[in-house]
């Protein structure tokens, strides 16, 4: 049994266009947005009323919603992170740590925290939050 | 004047293999890049900027509780009384510094909404209160 074959003048589809859009979306993203820094908790910036200078994503301690430690990309208990910060102090002494705490943290986890950076002997706590 | 014809046609460029890397990058970008604006709001620890004179007066302190209400020495206020009642207070003595404590379930959001609302009364020197012995004591100091 024979099938005649249809003929077959398909022009190619014209991707052009279509490399356009996609190479405009990866500029855009390129240089909008900035890499998401890797961190083993996950942890929501709390909201800020009043704008401040912008900073950068990354964190040096992340405290998430359960009261967990994460401290240089790996969860860590509060002495592992205590002995960790001291270390650091040791190399920079005026060496600022950056804490994001998340929103839905307890408030008195987060001073007992801050609290424990300040007798290990840290100078400054910069606290990340969202800017408005 | 006839300019010959080329022996061998120019070959298209394949275009496939490089939308296939371009959509890789895309895809990546889209998944590891994030847009939120990010701020830091210092904290100072050293607490060596205290000066014997501000230390005379008793800090004013503010127990922030759960369900938003305030206390502020000793007195209880609704959570939008805060502002009228803290001016009173620190056109008394502008000097005087102003502790926050905040009870047990309290979010750092809300201490954070509360740290913004004191600061922006021009209150020189605000501190965070930690006891580490469980309950925040109803207004003692």
């Amino acid at each position: 049994m024979r099938f005649s074959r249809p003929p077959r003048h398909e022009t190619p589809e014209n991707v052009v266009p279509l490399i356009n859009i996609v190479f405009l979306l990866l500029i855009f993203l390129m240089l909008a947005g900035t890499l998401n820094p890797r961190s083993p908790l996950k942890a929501e910036l709390p909201a800020a009323s009043e704008p401040r200078d912008p900073a950068r994503p990354e964190a040096d301690i992340v405290l998430d919603a359960r009261g967990q430690l994460a401290f240089s990309g790996a969860v860590v208990s509060r002495d592992q992170l205590i002995s960790g910060v001291r270390e650091v102090l040791e190399r920079e002494p005026t060496r600022r740590f950056r804490l994001l705490a998340d929103r839905n943290t307890r408030a008195r986890d987060a001073i007992a925290l801050i609290e424990a950076l300040k007798r290990a002997g840290v100078g400054t706590v910069d606290l990340m939050t969202e800017r408005p | 004047m006839q300019i010959g014809q080329r022996k061998h046609p120019i070959r298209r460029i394949a275009l496939t293999p490089m939308i296939d890397v371009v959509f890789l990058l895309l895809a990546f970008f889209l998944l590891a890049s994030t847009f939120s604006r990010v701020q830091t709001r210092p904290f100072a620890l050293d607490g060596g900027s205290e000066t014997t004179a501000e230390r005379q007066t008793p800090p004013l302190a503010i127990i922030l509780k759960e369900n938003g209400a305030l206390r502020l020495d000793g007195t209880a206020l609704e959570a939008d009384a805060l502002e009228p009642a803290l001016s009173r207070q620190m056109a008394a003595d502008p000097a005087r510094a102003v502790t926050i404590e905040p009870e047990d379930g309290v979010t750092v959001q809300a201490l954070l909404d509360l740290l913004d609302r004191v600061e922006a009364m021009a209150v020189r020197s605000v501190r965070l209160v930690y006891r580490p012995d469980g309950n925040a004591t109803e207004g003692s100091d």
